[in-house]
């Protein structure tokens, strides 16, 4: 039995999860279940799933642009940059969070600051890790990606 | 324990190319930090009752970690013959 399943039927024990969902875990975990010598890899894959940076790259050619030359965009920005800058949220004091708040609804925007936690983020950003977008044109390109 | 950037790189046009020391700017941000220490614990129990105080605490640490996470921020811009290039490392 492979560490993942005796962590599933733990949680099942103390109660942490129903078994409906403690039965759909332990089907996600079969194709991947086996000897030991897999869960190392099986490991090896979680942790290079999870993203580092944020890649954007912009490019354009002269024709269309207005002056003539094209022109590149190329950005890398750390997920770790994006962390502190959720966490910058649970220091604002609350007086300005409601005006934040009336400022956001007023732009058509029904999104309370507050339920911004650092847990869903880390989701988010995890699920990132398949995230590629390549928009092309005669003109220009963008592509978004994480790496 | 993750450290802020040692080192930032401006490209400029391709005539400038600065590496900027940035341990050396910690180095002086610390020691200002250090003497100006009492003044903001200070500030932090007069404004406390406000809820400024918990955000002065609180903007210390959240401000380093920021820092700390700049590293690997990498900002390519160019056009034509104009480039602009920062890196911190």
């Amino acid at each position: 039995m492979s560490d993942s399943q005796k962590k599933i039927l733990e949680m099942l024990a103390q109660k942490k999860i129903s078994v409906d969902e403690a039965y759909r875990l332990l089907e996600l975990l079969q194709p991947e279940t086996g000897t030991g010598a897999k869960e190392p890899k099986e490991s090896k894959e979680e942790s290079k799933g999870s993203p580092k940076y944020l890649r954007v790259t912009i490019k354009s050619s002269a024709e269309g642009r207005p002056d003539g030359a094209p022109e590149h965009v190329n950005v890398r920005v750390p997920m770790s940059l994006i962390r502190a800058g959720v966490k910058l949220t649970s220091i604002i004091p609350p007086h300005v969070y409601n005006r934040v708040d009336e400022a956001l609804k007023e732009k058509g925007f029904e999104f309370d600051l507050r339920n911004m936690k650092p847990e869903d983020l880390e989701e988010l950003v995890t699920a990132l890790s398949d995230l590629e977008v390549d928009i092309q044109n005669g003109k220009a390109s963008v592509q978004v990606h994480v790496e | 324990m993750s450290m802020p950037p040692c080192l930032m790189r401006i490209k400029i046009r391709g005539h400038i190319n600065l590496w900027i020391p940035l341990f050396l700017v910690w180095l002086i941000v610390a020691i200002f930090a250090l003497v100006l220490a009492p003044i903001v614990l200070i500030l932090i129990l007069v404004l406390w009752p406000v809820e400024w105080g918990r955000f002065l605490l609180m903007s210390g640490p959240a401000i380093y970690r920021c820092l700390c996470a700049l590293r690997g921020l990498e900002v390519d811009i160019s056009q034509s013959e104009e480039r602009v290039f920062v890196s911190f490392r």
